[in-house]
């Protein structure tokens, strides 16, 4: 009997996730078109096109920074995660750089308001204060497309101990 | 043939129980996430008319800043590319030009790839919520494109990233 209801309440929350994920309406995407019109004579075309065009951005990206990350010493298995904050309308993919370039993590897509897995470090790290690294935030729309939008990278100091 | 229905069922029940407990497991971890020194806002992304010279794409600004010791500003970086297109070989180079509104006279700066604005830190151990640009705030920022390189730009769907660099620096001056 138990089982039967556990197999209800999955098809059941399955079904809720899809038809989410399903009515996701997509958001306008930043990029220039260009029509097709190269071979008519560009000096007529100048009247028509606009000097001065203000368009309003579609929104803004929230990205939280740091000054300095507390790392677990000699365990590639560490107690931290990052977020992303749930006013964003895009994806984060976060990554961890080490000061010579050496990426020690990198998560997977994370949704607005939703916090990555914890950090596993692709080497562990001896105990020290290591300056100029990077946590690097990658963001893309929030759609099936998932296109690639402005980003951000942050110097951060790991005190690792 | 009643063993057999019961032991089949016994399996189901105990699997249903397994999964339950593998999904619960995944969720047992303690983790925690960091306290943000401060929150960088960037423009997501912006779409440029056809043939447009000026474009405002939002600014860029800091909040929710705290513990900035004394003497410490928020240094950002910006860097980009021209226009790019996947179908084309041609670009659109672009600059991007911050702007206050307080002093038109500023207007004609350019901020190129690899340049830099300044958040200065104030008394309070938070830094300002707009960039500083010679004693005057920066309230939006401008992509300029020269209208004869609209021209030499074949039809196709152009795109182009800004990236923001942000660290804690001490102040220059």
């Amino acid at each position: 009997m138990s089982a039967l209801i556990f197999l209800g309440i999955v098809i059941l929350f399955s079904f809720m996730v899809f038809f989410h994920s399903w009515t996701n309406s997509d958001e306008p995407k930043g990029q220039i078109t260009v029509p097709d019109t190269h071979g008519e004579n560009n000096e007529s075309n100048q009247d028509d096109i606009p000097q001065n065009s203000v368009i309003n951005s579609y929104g803004m990206i929230s990205i939280p920074g740091y000054e300095t990350l507390t790392l677990r010493s000699e365990n590639k298995k560490q107690k931290i995660s990052f977020n992303n904050p749930k006013e964003n309308n895009c994806y984060f993919v976060i990554s961890l750089y080490f000061n010579d370039g050496t990426c020690l993590w990198k998560s997977d897509y994370i949704k607005p308001g939703a916090v990555s897995k914890s950090v596993v470090l692709s080497e562990a790290l001896n105990a020290g204060t290591y300056k100029d690294c990077i946590l690097k935030y990658e963001c893309f729309s929030h759609d099936a497309s998932k296109k690639q939008l402005n980003g951000a990278e942050t110097k951060v100091t790991l005190i690792v101990k | 043939m009643k063993k057999l229905i019961a032991a089949i069922l016994t399996l189901i029940l105990i699997l249903s129980v397994s999964a339950n407990v593998l999904a619960d497991g995944t969720t047992t971890l303690t983790t925690t996430v960091p306290s943000a020194t401060y929150t960088l806002n960037i423009p997501a992304d912006q779409e440029i008319a056809f043939g447009a010279c000026e474009s405002d794409i939002g600014n860029v600004t800091v909040t929710d800043s705290a513990g900035f010791a004394k003497g410490k500003d928020l240094k950002v970086t910006i860097t980009y590319d021209a226009f790019s297109s996947d179908s084309v070989n041609t670009t659109i180079p672009y600059k991007i030009n911050p702007r206050s509104s307080e002093n038109l006279n500023l207007n004609t700066n350019i901020l190129y790839s690899g340049d830099h604005l300044i958040f200065r830190g104030i008394s309070n151990g938070a830094v300002a919520k707009k960039a500083e640009l010679e004693k005057y705030s920066v309230d939006y920022l401008n992509i300029k494109i020269a209208s004869e390189d609209w021209g030499k730009a074949l039809a196709g769907e152009y795109s182009s990233t800004i990236t923001f660099t942000s660290e804690v620096v001490s102040s220059e001056n």
